[in-house]
């Protein structure tokens, strides 16, 4: 990994305001919003923790094409889905965004901070979250999301809400 | 009052699921007494090899000896209670506390202290009563671990019963009937009852009703089965399954016993899953196990259709898709739910690859499915601890019960979508629980 300094300071914020712009979209609830910011041939992974491991092969937290995205997103607005009645709350926070690959895709690596507020409930979630990253800015799609929960290897409540 | 008073023919009493003093005779009495799932040999191959496990709410090191036998140890140092040993699993010649440096053999006698004169001949190595407490029954079944805290009891064989079969079943699916478990497991809590997860399991009403979000979702979402690049659509399969319509899940079989197991009928009728849909893996994989086992042999294999097994108080084997999982009681209500699934040795990659994908489409903390189940235990603790209602009905199905001739009329059948398996559990409870006085 690099230093994560960028002298290339407006394709640095482009980054930085796309990854603002999902995580105001899945916080509004916009949950097609979010899933149009995936490229078609995208996946979305959150392992488990432990040792490392090819997603193609051992079981995951989470391990989804755009296909199932499209599933876990209709599931998500369903007024029958019972862990998301009610409806949680939550915050997205994004810090640490540094650039730390640029070619063939953009690669980018942040930190989550993952607040949840539902029925009463509280829940905490930190990852790292490493982007790959398709296009222009502006016109920026997520050709791989991961998200390296601290917890991973842990034991876990109910996430409903995609990280 | 004698507990047997809060179960009857119909009914189970809140304080069975609400009460924290009854879950602490149930961790005495059901916990502390019956055989209960530690380890996979896989997880242990050499001498020296440990892994940590949970019996109840006691942790110990399930440890493969130098002799080729297992031991089941209490995690905690003799001298200080300290926990011994943080690591999940690994390889070692001794345990050594972090406090004062006891060390301990692989059996789990005091093996070497230092300032060794300062202590009194008591406190030797070797010394009788100083090593680490050592669950006394361990016995295993093709592979998996059982351990017990009972010094005397029924055996391992005759604790599981007819339900050894679906071990059997889970084992001979593997061509060369070798198992490696999967490390990375999934680890879910919820704020409910221990009992919640089996009494759920085989309950064959609610999947219509509890995951139409994901049932409805996997319907009516226009995506082509060529775009589910991930899993050839096994998930999609996975979540329609559940949809079946009432007539359907009336016929699908439930079993019960007097030991408080049960099982089901599986239900996948079509799908990537199904036994109906065979491509390219599923028959590379039949026919690996014809070539090990035999045509007829493999035929009986492949044919035992079953959905979850569940050996009380906290296993379930789902042997069709290579998983199990352990439900471990925390407090009356707060419980751990471990997933784990196998590699079946001669299979082929993209069996495993399946089990994978079931375990994180079903039992993740994600699971679209799984979820549902989650938070309909959380409201129903809610329900009971508010002191809602007094007595839960279990009543569906009640006397329209057969002997199962699968079982060789060991087990009991439902002609109905029953909650036979609850009254089995309840009557399982009741034989550990009933006497005692609260």
């Amino acid at each position: 990994m690099s230093a994560g300094y960028s002298p290339d300071l407006e394709l640095h914020e482009a980054v930085r305001q796309f990854l603002y712009l999902e995580a105001r979209l899945l916080d509004s609830r916009d949950w097609t919003g979010w899933l149009d910011l995936f490229d078609e041939s995208a996946s979305y992974f959150i392992p488990l923790g432990g040792e490392e491991y090819d997603p193609e092969t051992g079981p995951a937290l989470l391990y989804e094409d755009k296909a199932l995205l499209r599933l876990r997103v209709t599931r998500l607005g369903h007024p029958r889905a019972y862990a998301l009645d009610p409806q949680p709350v939550t915050t997205h926070a994004i810090t640490n965004v540094s650039l730390t690959r640029k070619e063939p895709h953009l690669e980018v690596s942040s930190l989550l901070n993952f607040h949840q507020f539902r029925d009463g409930e509280e829940l905490f979630l930190t990852a790292r979250l490493q982007h790959l990253l398709a296009g222009a800015p502006g016109a920026f799609k997520i050709m791989r999301k991961t998200v390296f929960l601290t917890n991973a290897g842990g034991w876990h409540s109910v996430m409903s809400v995609p990280l | 009052m004698k507990l047997s008073h809060l179960v009857k023919d119909r009914k189970i009493h809140h304080r069975l699921y609400s009460d924290p003093e009854i879950f602490e005779l149930e961790m005495e009495h059901i916990f502390g007494r019956i055989w209960l799932f530690v380890a996979h040999e896989s997880q242990l191959p050499e001498k020296g090899d440990f892994c940590l496990a949970r019996m109840g709410r006691t942790e110990v090191l399930v440890v493969r000896q130098k002799d080729g036998g297992i031991k089941v140890l209490k995690n905690s140092c003799s001298h200080r209670g300290t926990r011994l040993c943080a690591a999940p699993h690994g390889h070692t010649g001794a345990f050594v506390c972090p406090y004062h440096n006891w060390a301990f053999n692989l059996d789990g006698s005091l093996k070497a202290l230092p300032h060794a004169q300062s202590y009194d001949e008591q406190v030797c190595p070797g010394a009788a009563d100083m090593g680490l407490a050592e669950i006394p029954r361990v016995a295993v079944y093709r592979g998996f671990i059982f351990a017990s805290m009972a010094a005397e009891g029924p055996s391992l064989d005759a604790h599981l019963g007819p339900l050894a079969a679906a071990i059997d079943n889970l084992v001979e699916r593997a061509p060369n009937s070798e198992l490696t478990i999967c490390r990375q497991k999934t680890s879910l809590v919820y704020q409910g009852n221990w009992k919640f997860h089996h009494e759920n399991a085989n309950d064959t009403i609610h999947p219509s009703i509890v995951h139409e979000s994901s049932v409805n979702s996997a319907r009516t979402t226009p995506v082509d089965m060529a775009d589910f690049r991930a899993d050839k659509g096994q998930t999609k399969g996975m979540m329609l399954a559940n949809g079946l319509p009432p007539q359907d899940w009336a016929k699908i079989s439930l079993s019960g016993s007097a030991l408080g197991h049960s099982f089901m009928g599986g239900f996948y009728r079509s799908g990537l899953l199904s036994a109906a849909h065979e491509d390219d893996v599923a028959k590379a994989y039949r026919v690996a196990l014809e070539k090990a086992k035999g045509k007829q042999k493999a035929t009986e294999i492949l044919a035992m259709d079953r959905f979850n097994n569940l050996i009380w108080p906290n296993f379930n084997v789902n042997a069709q898709f290579h998983q199990i999982r352990v439900v471990h009681p925390l407090r009356h209500n707060r419980t751990l739910v471990e997933g784990y699934c196998f590699r079946l040795g001669g299979a082929p990659d993209e069996m495993f690859r399946r089990a994978s994908r079931f375990l994180t489409a079903l039992v993740s903390p994600t699971s679209m499915i799984f979820g549902d189940d989650m938070e309909i235990f959380e409201r129903v603790q809610k329900g009971l601890g508010s002191d809602g209602i007094d007595w839960l009905d279990m009543s569906r199905g009640l006397g329209r019960e057969s002997p199962d001739d699968s079982t060789g009329g060991q087990m009991t059948a439902s002609e109905t979508a029953s909650e036979l398996p609850i009254r089995s559990q309840m009557q399982a409870w009741t034989h550990y629980m009933g006497d005692l006085e609260i």
